[in-house]
């Protein structure tokens, strides 16, 4: 904005004399009167030359400030719907579309995992990524696993039919990248009595939403809870490992894209680690935890923050024998899902975790612990040091070893 | 009955804090609820004990023990009365142990006042200041630069000497104020926020900056230099002593803005040492309802998805006055919102407002009633129902902090005391 104009908003008050003594304003109700419309409106009007229609992407959605904000303002959600509102006039992003369906993307590249890595692994591909996309080519790409979560679970011996049953969500990176966490939470589940079952892999929508298309999230969602919903109508509780799919299961569906029925979906899902807890604190097994000697550093990610929920993992790792576990409480790790990819963001979501890395790196950790992989892959990748989901170290210590390929 | 938590505590403001610190140093496993970041970040972090007494006209005391005992005996409804003083010393004894574990030190003995300048040129009288601001009192000669920069929003210097030159003028005080306003720092945004201003600052290229455009600007006759509180949060004082040592003359902060930095380094860390002490922090929920059953306080809270029930033995409810929205007002009551206790001076529009501009004002006076422990005052129903309930801080009935200028004081007092009865009452 032109400086003299701006200097004229800065000058109003707001008294709203101008107003009290607009003529027009005085005789109709029709008319705001000129504070409303002249310096109010004008910022609003100018709001492009201010720049703050770009700075929307800058807001990584990482729901810090609503747990500051005393008053209960959704500001993540007035972000949303003001960055789907933009990004519809001005035309989404390519990348942006990428990046929301993480989903989509790993089921293509898994159909040769090791194709798939290997060319993305490759320099001149990431250039070309890079400069096409805007995908940071500094940036790790998560590899794909040879053998998805949903291959693991039908091929192995099925465990006995039990009464107990919980359906297990376990959202795109334990499924297609990670799926080590998958088994691990499938394993500890079934050792607590519990027969699990295995929706249709499907992205929960939240990378989506965050990327500015909100009716393709919310087809997700209406998706999941077709899938999801006849379960929880029989009474079985839905488990979530991702804590981003956690925060889109409890509180996106109903807040985001105010779907029928997301409350009573809502109502019946729980983290892994919050599950966990309460059934160990209700006597099931928290004995038979073996010595796990390790030293680990434990990170909460902001999705769990704002389930409201506490640490259950924290918790849960502190009951491990010859466990060291120090809590890092150092906020955010600036990777927020896909934030961290975009060539234009990189550098800033290194700067925003610059704190946590730090502390990490002082306590020289064997492990850092994170129950998001999208902060485990950022603490990775700035540290050096290798980051794990609790669910692996609480399967470990409950005695069981990584079968070999 | 096995209970989740011996203490609970609702608000992480100083009350709350305080009185987790308290129950937690006493052994007790501690939970604190709160719905936001709470409003201690939008204070300066100075504790005032008492900076004025009622009907004194708004004159600054400077002798705080002498207060204190003149207030027990005008206003036995205040609750330094209702504590007695000699928890009140309790708690500051108790605010001196934790803070330097805390990493943020204070300096004040709590008898005395310190006269801070405010950065509205105006003073403020305080007990215990953040060692970052304490070297700022008006009553010190030495020749002061009050500095700002171009880009720093809601920050004049010359106000504040002016301000405080005439303050000096009428006392008779030595030793002239100046001020000074820098070109805005260099890669800093044209428009800084004092909180924005220390992010920058906690980058120590930045604050090698900001170091060597000090040193021009210091004269032969600068005795002190006073700057914004903008020396970075995370840190607590250590970018203070930094510039201090750099510059090799006694530095100052003045705090500024909303929400303040020096607010913000206190509620910070406390949460911090806190949660290393092994209190549970639960932010971002609201609770729903409490309720005494079999023994034990029932907390629903409101998550995401659902509700949720933790139980403790014990209650603290620090959920802050008007501000803080621990009440609620609307045009013909004032109440309580969580546990819904009875609120003392609830129906506003039957009180005639007192007339002078130094009266308490109604509003700030309304609150919970409790006795010299903390413990609500049943004016109806079965007392049982408050067992173990303890009240702290601004929901308390009885005083008015603008007019005190005895806001975190009582918040230090009070939440002391609760957490106490928490962790020892049986």
């Amino acid at each position: 904005m032109d400086l003299p104009i701006r200097s004229e908003l800065d000058k109003c008050i707001k008294c709203g004399l101008c107003t009290a003594s607009c003529p027009v304003a005085s005789r109709t109700g029709g008319f705001a009167g000129p504070k409303h419309l002249g310096p109010e409106m004008t910022r609003f009007r100018l709001d492009d030359r201010l720049g703050l229609e770009a700075q929307i992407d800058y807001c990584c959605n990482c729901r810090t400030c609503e747990q500051a904000c005393p008053s209960g303002v959704k500001i993540s959600l007035l972000n949303a719907c003001y960055r789907h509102d933009l990004h519809t006039r001005q035309g989404l992003k390519l990348r942006d579309g990428i990046l929301g369906r993480p989903g989509m993307m790993a089921r293509l590249g898994s159909l040769n995992a090791g194709a798939t890595n290997y060319v993305l692994n490759n320099r001149l591909v990431r250039a070309a990524l890079d400069r096409g996309l805007g995908i940071a080519r500094e940036r790790p790409l998560p590899a794909y696993s040879r053998e998805n979560l949903k291959k693991w679970f039908q091929r192995r011996r099925q465990p006995d039919s039990s009464p107990n049953k919980v359906v297990y969500f376990p959202g795109c990176t334990a499924e297609y990248n990670l799926p080590e966490i998958g088994r691990s939470v499938v394993n500890i589940l079934e050792r607590c009595s519990y027969q699990v079952i295995l929706p249709p892999p499907n992205c929960c929508g939240l990378p989506l939403a965050a990327n500015g298309f909100l009716e393709d999230a919310a087809r997700m969602a209406g998706q999941n809870l077709d899938n999801l919903l006849p379960f929880v109508r029989q009474g079985y509780p839905v488990i979530v490992s991702c804590p981003s799919c956690g925060l889109a299961l409890k509180s996106e569906y109903e807040e985001f894209h105010n779907l029928p029925q997301a409350r009573s979906l809502a109502a019946n899902v729980y983290d892994f680690s919050e599950w966990l807890l309460t059934l160990q604190q209700r006597g099931a097994p928290a004995s038979g935890f073996r010595d796990l000697a390790l030293r680990v550093a434990y990170h909460t990610p902001c999705h769990l923050k704002a389930q409201g929920i506490g640490q259950p993992s924290l918790e849960i790792l502190k009951k491990i024998p010859s466990l060291q576990v120090i809590e890092v409480d150092e906020g955010c790790c600036g990777m927020s899902g896909s934030f961290g990819f975009k060539k234009e963001q990189y550098r800033l979501s290194l700067e925003i975790g610059a704190r946590l890395f730090n502390r990490i790196r002082e306590i020289a950790p064997d492990l850092v612990a994170s129950d998001c992989s999208s902060c485990c892959m950022q603490i990775s990748h700035a540290t050096g040091i290798g980051a794990v989901h609790p669910a692996v170290l609480i399967d470990q210590a409950y005695g069981r070893v990584e079968e070999k390929k | 009955m096995i209970m989740d938590y011996d203490v609970i505590v609702i608000g992480a403001g100083l009350s709350g804090l305080i009185a987790a610190a308290r129950a937690s140093a006493g052994g007790r496993s501690v939970l604190v609820l709160a719905r936001g970041q709470g409003v201690l970040a939008l204070t300066t972090g100075c504790i005032d004990i008492l900076g004025c007494l009622p009907g004194s006209e708004g004159r600054c005391l400077t002798d705080v023990a002498g207060g204190l005992q003149r207030l027990a005996a005008i206003d036995p409804d205040h609750p330094y009365a209702k504590i007695g003083l000699d928890l009140v010393q309790e708690s500051i004894e108790f605010w001196q142990q934790v803070m330097p574990a805390v990493g943020y030190p204070y300096c004040g003995s709590g008898a005395v006042n310190y006269l801070l300048p405010t950065a509205l040129g105006t003073v403020r009288p305080t007990a215990l200041a953040p060692a970052t601001m304490a070297g700022g009192d008006i009553r010190n000669e030495a020749g002061t630069l009050v500095v700002g920069w171009l880009n720093l929003l809601d920050w004049h210097p010359k106000l504040i000497a002016d301000g405080i030159n005439d303050l000096r003028n009428r006392r008779g005080l030595g030793g002239a104020w100046s001020s000074v306003m820098l070109d805005a720092l260099p890669g800093a945004a044209p428009e800084l926020t004092p909180v924005m201003m220390a992010r920058f600052l906690e980058n120590a290229q930045h604050l090698e900056l900001l170091i060597a455009g000090l040193r021009k600007s210091l004269t032969p006759g600068t005795g002190r230099v006073g700057l914004p509180a903008v020396l970075g949060i995370d840190e607590g004082a250590a970018l203070f002593r930094q510039v201090e040592t750099r510059l090799g003359c006694p530095v100052f902060e003045i705090p500024a803005g909303q929400p303040t930095v020096t607010g913000l380094r206190l509620a910070q860390l406390l949460i911090k040492f806190l949660k290393q002490s092994g209190v549970g922090f639960r932010f971002n929920v609201s609770v729903l309802s409490t309720e005494r059953r079999n023994g034990a306080w029932q907390v629903t809270l409101d998550l995401p998805g659902r509700a949720a029930v933790v139980t403790g033995g014990a209650l603290v409810l620090a959920t802050g006055g008007l501000i803080g929205r621990g009440l609620e007002a609307d045009r013909t009551q004032i109440r309580e919102c969580v546990a819904g206790l009875p609120v003392a001076g609830r129906d506003l529009p039957g009180q005639a407002r007192e007339a002078s501009g130094w009266g308490r004002d109604p509003f700030a006076m309304a609150g919970v009633v409790v006795d010299g422990r903390m413990r609500p005052v049943a004016t109806d129903g079965d007392p049982e129902q408050y067992r173990r309930l303890f009240v702290a801080g601004s929901t308390l009935a009885g005083y008015d902090p603008a007019v005190g200028k005895d806001g975190l004081g009582v918040a230090l007092a009070t939440g002391y005391v609760a957490g106490n009865a928490a962790a020892t009452e049986g």
